[in-house]
């Protein structure tokens, strides 16, 4: 495979979820564990979310951070909200996008969250 | 004669009113005193950020909190919310089965906003916003949650 490719629908993939994503009664990740982060002082707007082909991918350079939670490939595409899963330039990175910022459209940012939160499990 | 009820009072209360906002005293340790409501406008201040996220103002989560406060059946079910902030939005989230609501503010001019979503059993699932939301918007929200 290669950078852009499509992501095969039985893979399962996995996304960092810092403590504060992490709602602490269900232990599950809330939705604002699935929005495209604007841009701030130290990152610029994110396109898509980055998620790892493992637990441990997924986690690479995020200081502090220990969680994740895993989403097969498949059920994201049917949502049906025209997602694209893609690898990354980083073999073992792996793109979702399609979704619009929360600043570009709320109602459509949070439904999508939501749904990919009702699709998500936290891993152990 | 003087008042003592007034007088301890106006002692007491500014204490309080301090040691309510000290960041010195733990979440943990006064958070069973306080009210829902109360509780709510407390974890989205003191909700952890990720790097570079910027908190929600105080404009925001007080007009979340105020519409919260101002609907009769957001305060029969305080318990049962989901506060969460992202950069700068305040988030306050009811769930039943596969409807949710949410009312949220990022202190813009059409802010607060109520969210109703519905997960279907065919999806894509749906939503419908309500910009400007008072009190009765989230009453009314609120109702669809529980049909």
């Amino acid at each position: 495979m290669a950078s852009g490719d499509p992501i095969p629908r039985d893979q399962v993939i996995y996304r960092a979820v810092s403590w504060g994503r992490i709602d602490r009664k269900s232990k599950k990740p809330k939705d604002t564990a699935f929005l495209l982060r604007p841009a701030t002082d130290k990152f610029p707007a994110e396109s898509s979310l980055t998620f790892g082909l493992t637990p441990q991918a997924a986690l690479q350079g995020l200081a502090g951070v220990t969680q994740t939670c895993q989403i097969k490939v498949g059920e994201i595409l049917d949502l049906g909200h025209n997602l694209t899963v893609v690898e990354n330039t980083d073999p073992l990175h792996v793109q979702v996008g399609g979704m619009p910022q929360l600043e570009n459209d709320e109602g459509l940012a949070l439904t999508i969250a939501k749904d990919m939160r009702q699709i998500a499990s936290v891993c152990s | 004669m003087l008042d003592l009820t007034v007088s301890k009072a106006a002692i007491v209360l500014p204490y309080f009113e301090q040691l309510y906002r000290s960041s010195l005293v733990s979440y943990g340790y006064y958070q069973p005193f306080l009210t829902g409501i109360a509780k709510i406008g407390l974890a989205l201040r003191k909700a952890e950020l990720e790097e570079g996220e910027e908190p929600p103002s105080s404009a925001a989560i007080g007009e979340v909190i105020r519409v919260i406060s101002k609907s009769a059946n957001a305060k029969n079910i305080l318990g049962q919310c989901e506060p969460s902030v992202f950069h700068g939005e305040a988030i306050v989230t009811w769930r039943n089965r596969g409807r949710e609501v949410s009312v949220m503010s990022k202190g813009r001019v059409d802010d607060p906003k109520v969210l109703k979503y519905e997960a279907g059993s065919h999806p894509p699932s749906r939503h419908g916003i309500c910009p400007r939301a008072n009190a009765r918007s989230l009453d009314q929200a609120l109702q669809w949650l529980f049909e």
